[in-house]
């Protein structure tokens, strides 16, 4: 499978292991990336006061993926949601394609975008991906968290269900992991108030942490950069406002299936992660090493008592 | 009522989160309509006929300023400069840890990333900005 890739902004900076390791998996499971040239932001949520300004930075990138002549996979949420609203102005809007079409010089027939969790369940298949799955990760006790955009709207987004997605419940399944049930799945992080109101922000985030500890998690897994800023490059802060601790490592989910396919933790840059996840990683297995330890000693008991 | 509806905090904390855009069973587009009334706001505002104290606006022209000159996003230079504007010097130095955690493991580039054809992009804020 080829596909086009637009990383965003993030994924070259706060996000980078989001990059590897979606290159990496990516590589695994058969898909080849070509990275649209020269991409630009696509605004984020900061343009959402000039609707015609949002599309319009989006609109720019779409025309770029379709000199590919590929589809359009990208694995942050808000550029996800930004192209897929900016692709559908451009069909639905004449006027506004005009000045797109006008700015650039260029005719826009359309291009096929998906997030990269959808590629990765729908187009790959969780059937095929665990073919792939060399390492099961027995000891990961992970709830999946989609927050807004990857879900929402679901005129935009349209791969799960927007109140009680999936996809990712079925990947960490797939990959060996325990998924446990999380009521706060689709929850706002907070996100994009952390800059302008950090308390109301780390409210909203506390709240995620509380309910994965509830559950008896011992990772959140997640899809989205903003997500992945705020409960892992923000944890600290959140710990430090709240005056508690947290320790909660914090997966994107490229990290997860990229362990089950036995991929290193180099090539995932699970050591950019801000909380570590050394612990965590140390735990894959290990409880059924040790319960393979005690049955060996067990046996090894029986065979002394049968002599 | 216009006044206050322009000048409420509340317009503000809207995290776009679009659970009641989802839900709403009139199919107001909630999210939309807060994105409506911020534009008419920062009008009201850059013509001094009210006063907006949530620092949320001032972030998001920095935000899109940075875009309009580089093309992507100026992390550590938006951040820094929203820091200093609305907490001082003592505001910026508080984030500084957190930069240079950031910096240590890669993550954060002193220097903007510039894209080539940023022509093409202004002429995109022209279109878009010809009201």
């Amino acid at each position: 499978m080829k596909l086009a890739y637009y990383p965003g902004c993030t994924l070259h900076g706060t996000a980078r292991e989001y990059d590897a390791s979606t290159k990496a998996v990516c590589k695994a499971a058969g898909i080849e990336l070509t990275e649209i040239e020269d991409w630009n932001c696509c605004g984020a949520l900061e343009a959402i006061f000039d609707k015609e300004l949002s599309m319009g930075l989006s609109a720019r990138n779409n025309m770029l993926a379709q000199k590919t002549g590929l589809d359009l996979v990208i694995p942050c949420s808000i550029c996800s949601h930004n192209l897929s609203r900016a692709d559908k102005a451009m069909k639905t809007d004449d006027a506004f394609r005009e000045k797109i079409e006008r700015a650039l010089g260029e005719k826009y027939d359309g291009v096929k975008i998906k997030h990269l969790l959808d590629v990765m369940v729908n187009d790959v298949g969780v059937d095929a991906l665990a073919q792939k799955f060399v390492k099961p990760l027995k000891g990961i006790k992970a709830v999946p968290y989609y927050g807004c955009l990857l879900v929402r709207p679901s005129e935009v987004s349209r791969f799960d269900n927007p109140e009680n997605p999936t996809s990712l419940d079925n990947l960490i399944k797939a990959a060996g992991a325990e998924c446990l049930p999380f009521t706060q799945k689709t929850r706002c992080c907070g996100g994009n108030l952390l800059m302008s109101k950090q308390d109301y922000a780390f409210i909203l985030t506390k709240k995620l942490f509380d309910e994965a500890k509830a559950a008896g998690a011992n990772c959140i897994v997640v899809a989205c950069p903003m997500c992945h800023m705020l409960l892992d490059g923000q944890q600290s802060m959140v710990e430090k406002a709240h005056n508690t601790v947290i320790d909660m490592p914090v997966l994107y989910f490229t990290q997860l299936i990229g362990l089950a396919m036995g991929l290193s933790e180099k090539e995932l840059e699970l050591d950019k992660n801000m909380v570590s996840t050394a612990k965590l990683i140390g735990s894959i297995g290990k409880e059924e090493k040790k319960a393979e330890a005690k049955i060996e000693t067990k046996a090894a008991m029986e065979a002394e008592v049968a002599e | 009522m216009r006044n206050e509806v322009l000048t409420d905090d509340s317009l503000w904390l809207c995290a776009s989160c679009y659970l009641c855009y989802e839900r709403c069973p009139q199919d107001v587009k909630i999210t939309e309509v807060m994105g409506a009334i911020r534009a008419i706001a920062q009008r009201e505002a850059k013509a001094g006929k009210i006063k907006l104290n949530n620092p949320k606006p001032l972030f998001d022209n920095l935000f899109i300023d940075s875009v309009r000159s580089n093309g992507r996003w100026y992390e550590a230079g938006v951040s820094g400069t929203f820091m200093l504007k609305t907490k001082g010097l003592g505001g910026l130095i508080g984030y500084a840890p957190m930069g240079l955690e950031l910096f240590k493991k890669g993550k954060l580039s002193i220097l903007p990333h510039k894209i080539k054809c940023n022509n093409q992009l202004k002429r995109i804020f022209e279109e878009v900005e010809k009201k």
